[in-house]
């Protein structure tokens, strides 16, 4: 009886480690090595858009203390937050695998692999807990539910926090979803339903922004509209990762595009 | 739906109306441009003169309210926080 308890804490102690990856190099991102840098600096100018836009809707709340802006700010200071967070776990891996190439080889060591396994978790846990709950907060703003001077719905704001807390740890699982549908098998990893809840948020963003523009019909509310398109497409193609990396380059790419239409249209309001 | 107006909109309203005059006008005339009470456009006025955004001078008859340079640095400010409000749809 013993025994078969052992086994079974060793069974369940083998699958623990199994579903969290810490048995082999574990790669959250489907991104292809010649890539690793370029997305670094791509991602380092949806730094800057987001840090510019975080800072003035700040100095705007600063001036006029209407709790609005406070949150506007936040959810872009989140969005900078995360992309650093990303572009700091991957430059991480790229320096280890300059080291190890350094010294001539490539093997890494066990210790080794499950410290770059837990840092490399740790990055993307906060990558994608800080991402979902920037758009969250912008999802609230744009949906005017911050605005109201009566005290905050803190039980809801609370149980959207919670569940995308779950959602950040469950896209960090090595979980593959395997669904067979008798003709064909369909896969789909775990970091898939992160993708699939930034796109749904997106969505929801999306939609607001563009009513924003059927009511007001200006270029910089249109523009807004189209970045907060082409956001919600790039986490669209970044669904599809697993399937080629060249997906993963196209959603960095469309990303950066759309985070540049904001920043043009944050340039047009500075100019009026 | 909350039809009333901020204090931000009440305080952007009252400079654009003294800048459609020319940065010169009536405390009548601001009253009704700004569609305000006496009591509430006397009580705004103490604040935007404590702020050195306007500036009260005396007339022949009575008196009427300038815009002051800060005033219009402030109103140009507040024109761009407005169209930020409306274009990222706060």
């Amino acid at each position: 009886m013993e025994s078969i308890c052992h086994t079974d804490r060793f069974l369940f102690h083998k699958l623990f480690k199994r579903i969290f990856g810490l048995t082999c190099m574990f790669e959250l991102f489907f991104v292809p090595k010649w890539f690793y840098g370029i997305d670094a600096v791509l991602e380092g100018i949806v730094v800057i858009v987001a840090l510019l836009i975080a800072g003035y809707a700040y100095k705007v709340y600063k001036k006029l203390e209407e709790r609005k802006f406070k949150f506007f700010s936040l959810a872009f200071l989140l969005i900078a937050i995360s992309f650093l967070a990303k572009i700091f776990t991957h430059l991480v891996i790229v320096s280890q695998t300059i080291r190890d190439l350094a010294v001539g080889t490539m093997q890494i060591s066990l210790t080794n692999t499950n410290v770059s396994d837990l840092f490399y978790r740790f990055g993307f846990f906060f990558h994608i807990g800080l991402f979902l709950t920037a758009l969250l907060l912008l999802f609230l703003v744009s949906e005017k539910t911050l605005h109201q001077k009566e005290p905050l719905n803190m039980k809801m704001i609370l149980l959207a926090l919670f569940f995308t807390f779950l959602i950040t740890v469950f896209s960090n699982l090595k979980y593959i979803l395997m669904l067979d549908l008798g003709i064909a098998t369909i896969t789909f990893p775990s970091v898939g339903f992160f993708y699939l809840t930034s796109l749904a948020l997106m969505v929801m963003i999306t939609f607001n922004y563009s009513k924003n523009y059927l009511k007001k019909k200006t270029n910089s509310t249109l523009l807004v509209a189209a970045a907060f398109i082409l956001l919600a497409l790039s986490q669209l193609i970044f669904l599809f990762d697993f399937v080629d990396t060249g997906f993963y380059i196209g959603g960095v790419i469309v990303e950066l595009i759309g985070y540049l239409t904001l920043l043009a249209a944050f340039i047009m309001v500075l100019k009026k | 739906m909350n039809s009333r107006r901020s204090k931000l909109e009440l305080v952007f309203d009252i400079l654009v109306a003294i800048q459609n005059k020319g940065g010169k006008i009536k405390p009548t005339h601001l009253m009704y441009k700004s569609n305000l009470s006496h009591k509430l456009l006397s009580e705004y006025l103490d604040e935007l003169k404590a702020k050195e955004l306007v500036r009260e001078e005396p007339t022949d008859k009575s008196r009427v309210v300038l815009i002051t340079d800060k005033g219009l640095n402030f109103l140009a400010e507040m024109r761009k926080v407005k169209e930020f409000t409306e274009t990222f749809g706060l």
